[in-house]
Parts: C-alpha cells; structure tokens; sequence
C-alpha cells in the first residue's frame, strides 16, 4: 500500500455499489408518477388516456428496469469499467462485486415485486 | 512509499512527547468546559442530553397512561392531553431518537476509527449546544400550555392557523426545523469523518459496521431531512404569511404535508434502527468471541434498507384515496424492505451459533436478545400493516401504536441500553452492574411488552390512537390497565437503570482496558488524545488479529505518535482504500460555538413567539460568532510537510478534492439540492392537484421571456466572474485588487438576478397568498434569496480574508467553498428558472 489517493474516483465506486438501487429508485419514481399524474388527470378530464395506456406504461419501465439489472448482474466487470470502478486490492474488489450483485438482486426483487402488480389491477381504480 | 503493516517507528519514544499531547488535548478546566470540543466531552454531553430528553418524554407517557388507566377517567383533561402526546412523540423522535445515535457517533466514530476527532470538532459543539438549548425549550412548552397539540407528525388542515392558533404549533416547526438543521451538521460531520479520517490500511471492506451504519445514517439524513425541513418551512409561512400551500380553497393540498413529511418520516425509522443494528453488529461477535456471520450481506443489508426506506412513505397514506396501484407500488417496497431487515437478523443468529466461545450472557447481551425478539415482532407487524387492506382496517388504532413501539423501542431503545452497559468503561472508571442491569433487564423486557403487546388487541376492538379518554362499557379497559401497570414496570426498569448510573458511572480514563475482549479499535487503550499512535490496520478485527497492537498503539510504534505541527491534528486518508493523505490541522477548544448556538436557538425561538427585532438581532450575533469561528480554520500550508513516522511525510494543507473541506461542502450541497427536489415535486404535486390556478388561466400571466432572459444572463456572468477570481488568486503575501473585484461583481449579478426575478412576477400583480401557484412561486424566489444571502455573507467573508492576507493561490479553501457553493446556486437558480417560467408555458 502506498500513501495517495484512491485507486479509482470515489463517485464511480459509490455507483457501482448503488447501481441496483439506482435502478430500483428510477424504477419507482418512473412509475409512480406518471401513473399517479395520468390517474389525477383522468379524475379531473383533463385526459382520455385509456387505463391499458397506463397498464402498459408499467409494465414497459418494469421490464426495461429488470433488463437493466439483469444486466448489471450478468457482466459486473464491464459495469465497473464503464464507471471507473478499481480497487487496490483484490480483496477490496471481490468485496464490492457482490455487494453490488446482492444489492442488484434485491433491487430485482422489489422491480419485479411492484411492476407485477400492474397486471392484476386497473390502474386508476380506488379503493373505497 | 510503501507503508508496512507492522509497528514502524523505533522505541522508546523522545521524550517529552506524550506530555505533548497531553497538553494540546487537554480538556478545559472548570465552567471553561463549556468550551470543550473533544469528541468524548460533547459526545457525553450529547447522550446525556439526549437520555434526559428520554427520561422526560417518558414521564409524560407514564402520565398518558395513567389517564388511559381506567375508562372516563379525568386525570389529565384533553387539551393537556393532546399536547402531551405530541411533545411525547416529538421529543422521543426528534429529541432523544436522531439525536442519541448521533451522539453515539461523535463519541465512538473517532475511537473506532482511531483518529484523534472528527474533522469538524467546532460544528460537533455548535450542533450539540444549538439541540441542548432549542430542546430544552422546546421541551419547556408543555409547563406553561405552548406546546403543540397536533400530534408528532402535525397535519394540515389542523395545524393551520384557523385551527391551531396561537403560537403552539410555530414551537414545533421553528424548534424542529431548527433541531433538524443540528442534525444535519451533524451528518455532514459524520460522513466526512467516516470517509476520511479512518487509519490508514481500514479500506471500506475493513471498516467495522457500526462505521457502516453511521455513514448510511447520516446519508439518509442528507436526503431525508431536507424534505421535512421544506415542509416546516411552508407550514410556517403559510401559518405567518397566508401563503395557502395546504389550504385546498385556494388551490393547496393537506397531502403535500403528508407526502413531505413520510419521505422524511419513514426513513427517519430506518435512521433511528441502522445505527442500533450497527451496535448490535458490533456487540453479538464479541459475546461470540468470533467474526460477524455474513458481514458482507450485512452491508448489503443495511444499504438496501437505507435505500428501500425512501420508497415507502405512501404506506403511511394508505386510507388518502390514493389509487390502488399506486399503493400496491408502496406496499410491494414496504414488504421488499423486510428482506434486508431479516438478512441482518439471521446474521446475529447464525453468529451466536457459530461462536468460538458460548454466547456471554451479559447484561448487553440480554439486552440484544431482547431487541431482537421485539423487533421481529414489530417486523411482523410491519409486514401486516403493508398490506393495503389490513392497514384499512387497523389504521389509526392501538394496533399501529404497538406496532411502531414494538419497531422503535425494541429496534433502538434496547441496543441503546446494551451500548450503554457495553461501551460503560470506554468513558467511565468504572463498568456498570452487571447484578442491577439484570434486573433492569427484565423489567424493562417484561415491562415493555406488558406494556405494548395488549395494544395489538385494543387496536383490534377498535380503540383509536391520540384519545385523551373512552367510555367503559366498549371492552378496552382490563386492557389498557394492563398496559398501564407494564409502563410502570418498565418505568421502574429505567429508574434503576438511572440508579446504577448515579452510583457507579464516572466519566474518566483509568476503567478496566478491554473487559469484553472485543475486537475492534475503540477498546485500544485510550486518553484524551485518542490513541497514543495510529495503527495501520489489516483486518476487521485488528484487536484479535493483529497481537500486540494495543501495546504498540500505546508505545507509540505506528504512526503519528506526537503532535507535529503542535496543534491538535490526525490523518486524513483516501475514502475507498484508506491510503494516508495530508494532516488536517484542527481547531482546539473556543467559545464561538457555544454562543453562536444559543443565539441561533435564540434567532428560531424569539422568532416563534414574534419578537422579530430582537430575533433579528440575535441571528446577526449568531451569524458574527459563526464567522468569528470560521476565520479561525483554513491554516494554510505554512507548516509544509511532517513526519507521521515510518519514514511517511504528509502535507499539513490541502485544497480542492482532497481537502475534508471540499467534502463538507459538497454534503451541504446535497442537502440543498435534495431540499430543491422537494420543492420541485411540491410544485408539480400542486400542479397536478390545482391545474385551474396556474397561469396563464389561473393567474397573471408570466412575466415576458426578457425577464428571466436577463436572470440568466446575470447568474452565468456571475459564475463565469468567480472562475475569473479563481485564476486571478494571487501568490502567498500578495494583494490583487482583481479579486474582491470579481467576487463583488459576482455577488451582484446574483442579487440583481434575484431581484430581477421578484420584480418580473409582482409587476404582473402575481400575489403569494392569492393561491397555491403564487405561493410556489414565491416560494422558489424565497430558497433562491436563502442561498444568495449565504453567498453574500461567505463572499464578503472571502473578500475580507484576502484583504487579510489570508486567502491567496495556495491557501484558497475559503475561495473553493464559496466557488462550490456559487456554480450550485447557479444550476439550482437556472433549473428554478426553467421551472417557473417554461413549466406554464409548456402546459398552458
């Protein structure tokens, strides 16, 4: 070990540990509002889209989302060049592999989890 | 040079050194203590503030039971009883909560990570004095009928001024809001320190867990804070002002408060429970004497639930009429999160099993068991509640009142209780006892669950939270004397627990070194500076895999044995793998944070009961003592290079991205602009609730596209003249009167951008209280002006310090902050712009 800096930039190590989440947090953020928004609209009249419109909005993010972190889970390597991801030793880098690959994994989960559901529910329907 | 994982300076040390440090560490005397800055004097100080608040706050659950006791009981009248619950609520989150585990991280952070102190003692101080004194008053409400009584959480319509008024409810959002900024100086110390200032060889792979947690803590802070922070503010301006941001006649939303404050309310759960895992992580593999099972998904875990935390706070609006598939978005991430909650959970169990030695059964460790059965009993329940239709039916009863005791007091205030019998002997002659914290134990335990459990099944026959009585004939009362006599029980657990503290807790060096045999940094031996010298670390647990180190530590034998610039000083190392990078030279004992606390305190407060000159007074003498402080730091490099032994030279100065101030910075940054975020969906979310008063059919029309024209114009001019000033720093000892020049300039194309915004809306009659679009606006001006006004203040500062021969090409860190924070108010100013004016424009 030598005194200096990092091996590689902090902000592509933070990203690559967090990629997962990222995706999951985009995941939520992009189906939730715009479906939410959509709903507001349609109770006010302001739009006519049709509930499948929005069914189908879901369910191309999900399966975009999943794509992505499937992905992620099948080439790590190429993802960490990608963003500049190095350690010094290979300890540290077996380390931040599988903790990105368990944070994907999760992150798949809770993508698949919430998009699932789109195709069981009208997506604009209250429930009271 | 390579860096050796062995001791690496020769002994016996020159004399003379320890004394050294002695002296530049030493803690002041008498009332000077006041001024101490020393992590372990305020980290002490903190927790016991923060425990006091914990007393107090259960005194007034105590009395809520009491009045629950018995049915048509008129103990306490339902006025008082309101605002007691809601001071109850506060103060266990915002006082004792957030603010115990930041002092647990002030305090053990450093030790852990054998560094002398946290990289910013003066803000650990100014943030501890600015909670005791805002606490303390905050607390005093309810002895003189100023407490607010809208319940914790304080939803509009009820909290609106033709609702709540008087000045009750402002308590609660100047006092919080202002709490909440503490907790944020808080954080941004947290993950400054966490990154930088681990010892050299701790790569983030080596670094011990409770580490973990406190950076996933106080990150969650960054972005969890702000949102709520945003909030208050509105609350409050529309309380003051009649800015109707909440009020649904004029286009505002009672459900913005909501989604607000759940984005900062559910992970605030999250930043209460990590730092209590993270102790428990800490403690389970020492009763095991064995390495943490799974230390790897145990990171894992705690960085999904961090991250999972922001995606749930829709499961506390369930019954609002949100659409279901909006809530089955929430619903599937609330019971997502349960995943990394049991990971961490079978890791503690499969170390207990896999032990080398059979599990302890101390007094901490009695503790940790309790918590995690509790706690798997609140996940439980949490798993229940993120069900749509069981949340419909259980909503607002006892049912979500156990659950969230069950959450809360098992998932924080019994690790809490473990650390304290656990890490005793740290800071105290002497440990605890081990006879009085067994019973103290179990009437907590029994207590506790006495207490709570009942409340599942008061919840299920219907008897709602926050009822200051209810009639005797609906079958609530055997249960609720029940819960009534285990508070007492429990009570009387923390009363003993009060008594042991009083007869044997003796702050002080001189405990017994290491009575756990644990594995981990903060048991080397230990005084006033920390640890004598720094090791270099190799693994996870350097007490059991390296041997000897505590006596090399002690010796002196690795690095940064003494005091080499004279000062107070540690290392400062690269984030990622920990590689030894400059020495941070940091400031000693002082009274400018102590009373530029209490003025801020003072600033909040005065304002809440609306004395505004005095209020205003005291913010100058606040902001006067702040950069009093302040001209104290930025030593610059006139102390070169030292020796921190083993042959290693490190500067004592450094600028730009590897400065800890640059970091600092940049954390502060994030919380602005995570607050900006909150203001940008607060803006939509009205939008999409009130479309009929946006303009141009709702409101005046928009200001022509000359005028934010020419606010662009002035914010790039601005930010291309403090790159301008950048360049133009003179060398050491010179004065370029181009500098303050270009600063000046700059300062006025903001305040002319600025200005120039306000003008462009009133001119076209555009009020702020005539509907929720009005207000938005003017409230994206209000944060616009917040950031400018800091920049005007920092920039006069900058200006003063180059004047003063303090500031020039090498010694810049003052000129890089202000830059920082210029070039972010330029993009946040731009994306407002582009927001304000080309939002209505693209939909209208």
């Amino acid at each position: 070990m030598k005194a200096g800096n990092d091996a590689g930039p902090l902000t592509g190590g933070i990203f690559y540990l967090l990629i997962g989440p990222v995706i999951w947090a985009a995941h939520l953020l992009l189906v939730y509002g715009p479906q939410s928004a959509l709903c507001a609209f349609r109770a006010d009249g302001m739009t006519a889209v049709a509930p499948f419109v929005i069914t189908a909005l879901v369910g191309v993010l999900t399966v975009i989302s999943m794509a992505a972190l499937a992905l992620v889970l099948w080439r790590p390597r190429q993802v960490a060049r990608l963003l500049r991801f190095k350690a010094a030793a290979e300890t540290d880098r077996r380390f931040a592999i599988s903790v990105m690959r368990l944070l994907t994994v999760l992150s798949f989960a809770g993508v698949t989890w919430a998009g699932a559901v789109a195709l069981f529910l009208d997506p604009c329907a209250q429930l009271r | 040079m390579d860096l050796t994982p062995h001791p690496i300076n020769p002994t016996p040390r020159p004399p003379g050194e320890l004394e050294e440090l002695k002296r530049v560490w030493a803690t002041p005397k008498g009332w000077r203590i006041v001024t101490a800055v020393n992590n372990t004097v305020i980290g002490l100080l903190y927790i016991g503030v923060a425990f006091l608040f914990f007393l107090m706050a259960g005194v007034l659950a105590l009395l809520m039971r009491t009045q629950l006791a018995v049915g048509n009981n008129d103990f306490i009248g339902q006025e008082l009883y309101n605002q007691m619950f809601t001071v109850h609520g506060t103060t266990m989150m915002f006082l004792f909560a957030v603010p115990a585990v930041e002092a647990l991280g002030v305090m053990l952070l450093p030790q852990m990570l054998a560094a002398r102190d946290l990289p910013f003692p003066r803000l650990s101080a100014f943030a501890i004095w600015a909670y005791v004194v805002g606490g303390l008053v905050f607390f005093s409400t309810i002895f003189y009928d100023l407490a607010p009584a809208g319940g914790w959480f304080m939803y509009p319509p009820l909290t609106l001024t033709e609702y709540s008024p008087g000045d009750n409810a402002d308590f609660w959002l100047l006092g919080i809001g202002f709490i909440e900024i503490s907790a944020i100086a808080g954080a941004v110390e947290i993950v400054v320190g966490t990154l930088r200032t681990r010892p050299p060889g701790m790569s983030l792979a080596r670094m011990p867990i409770f580490a973990w947690s406190m950076l996933i803590f106080a990150s969650m802070i960054m972005f969890a804070f702000p949102a709520v922070i945003l909030a208050t503010m509105m609350l409050e301006i529309e309380r003051s002002f009649g800015w109707p941001f909440f009020t649904a006649a004029l286009g505002g939303d009672a459900l913005l408060w909501q989604h607000l404050f759940w984005f900062f309310g559910h992970p605030e759960v999250y930043i209460i429970f990590l730092p209590a895992a993270g102790l428990v992580s800490m403690i389970v593999p020492t009763m095991a004497q064995t390495p943490l099972i799974g230390y790897r998904l145990i990171v894992v875990a705690l960085i999904a639930t961090g991250f999972f935390s922001f995606g749930l706070w829709v499961h506390h609006m369930f019954t609002t009429g949100i659409p279901a598939l909006s809530l089955t978005f929430f619903s599937a991430a609330s019971m997502a999160v349960a995943l990394p909650s049991g990971i961490q959970v079978f890791s503690w169990i499969a170390t207990i099993a896999a032990g080398r030695e059979r599990f302890r059964i101390t007094t901490p460790s009695l503790f940790v068991l309790g918590f995690l059965f509790i706690f798997t009993v609140g996940g439980l329940t949490g798993v229940m509640v993120a069900m749509v239709p069981f949340d419909f039916q259980v909503h607002d009863t006892y049912f979500v009142v156990a659950h969230f005791h069950y959450v809360l007091v098992g998932g924080m205030v019994f690790p809490l209780f473990a650390t304290f019998y656990y890490w005793a002997p740290m800071v105290s002659k002497n440990m605890l006892s081990e006879r009085l914290g067994r019973w103290v134990f179990w009437l907590m335990f029994l207590g506790f669950n006495i207490t709570f459990f009942p409340m599942h099944l008061t919840g299920l026959l219907g008897m709602p939270r926050r009822v200051w009585t209810y009639p005797s004939e609906l079958g609530w009362d055997t249960l609720n004397m029940i819960s009534t006599i285990g508070a007492y029980m429990l009570g009387a657990g923390v009363f003993l627990f009060v008594f042991d503290l009083v007869l044997r807790f003796r702050p002080g060096g001189g405990g017994p070194e290491n009575p756990w045999r644990a594995g981990t940094l903060e048991w080397l031996p230990n005084d006033v500076y920390s640890t004598r010298s720094i090791p270099f670390v190799t693994s996870r647990e350097p007490i059991w895999d390296q041997p000897n180190i505590a006596e090399d530590v002690r010796e002196g034998r690795y690095f940064l044995p003494n005091a080499p610039t004279g000062g107070r000083e540690t290392i400062v190392t690269s984030p990622i793998d920990a590689r030894p990078q400059y020495i941070i030279q940091m400031p000693g004992p002082g009274w400018p944070p102590l009373l530029a606390a209490i003025f801020t305190a003072a600033f909040f407060l005065l304002l809440t009961i609306k004395l505004v000159v005095v209020a205003v007074v005291c913010g100058v003498i606040a902001v006067a003592f702040c950069l009093i402080w302040t001209w104290s730091l930025d030593p610059g490099p006139a102390k070169g290079s030292v020796d921190i032994g083993g042959g290693i030279s490190l500067p004592t100065y450094a600028t730009g991205p590897t400065s800890h101030s640059w970091w600092a910075m940049v954390v502060l940054m994030f919380v602005a602009g995570s607050l900006y975020l909150a203001y940008v969906f607060s803006y939509l979310f009205l939008w999409t609730v009130s479309p009929e008063v946006w303009a141009p059919a709702g409101s005046p029309a928009l200001p022509a596209l000359g005028w934010p024209a020419t606010s662009t114009f002035l914010l790039l001019a601005g930010a291309a003249l403090v790159v301008t000033a950048g360049h133009l720093l003179p060398p050491a000892g010179k004065f370029g009167v181009a500098v303050p020049l270009a600063i000046f300039l700059a300062l006025a194309c903001l305040a002319g951008s600025l200005a120039i915004e306000i003008a462009g809306h009133w001119r076209t009659g555009l009020s702020p209280s005539a509907n929720a679009y009005g207000a938005m606006v003017y409230l994206g001006v209000f944060l616009f002006g917040q950031l400018a006004f800091t920049l005007v203040i920092m920039g006069l500062f900058t200006i003063a310090r180059h004047a003063a021969g303090k500031l020039d090409r090498e010694r810049r860190v003052t000129f890089d902050n202000l830059a920082l924070l210029y070039h972010y108010t330029v993009v946040q100013s731009l994306l407002g712009l582009a927001l304000i004016h080309g939002f209505p424009r693209l939909v209208g």
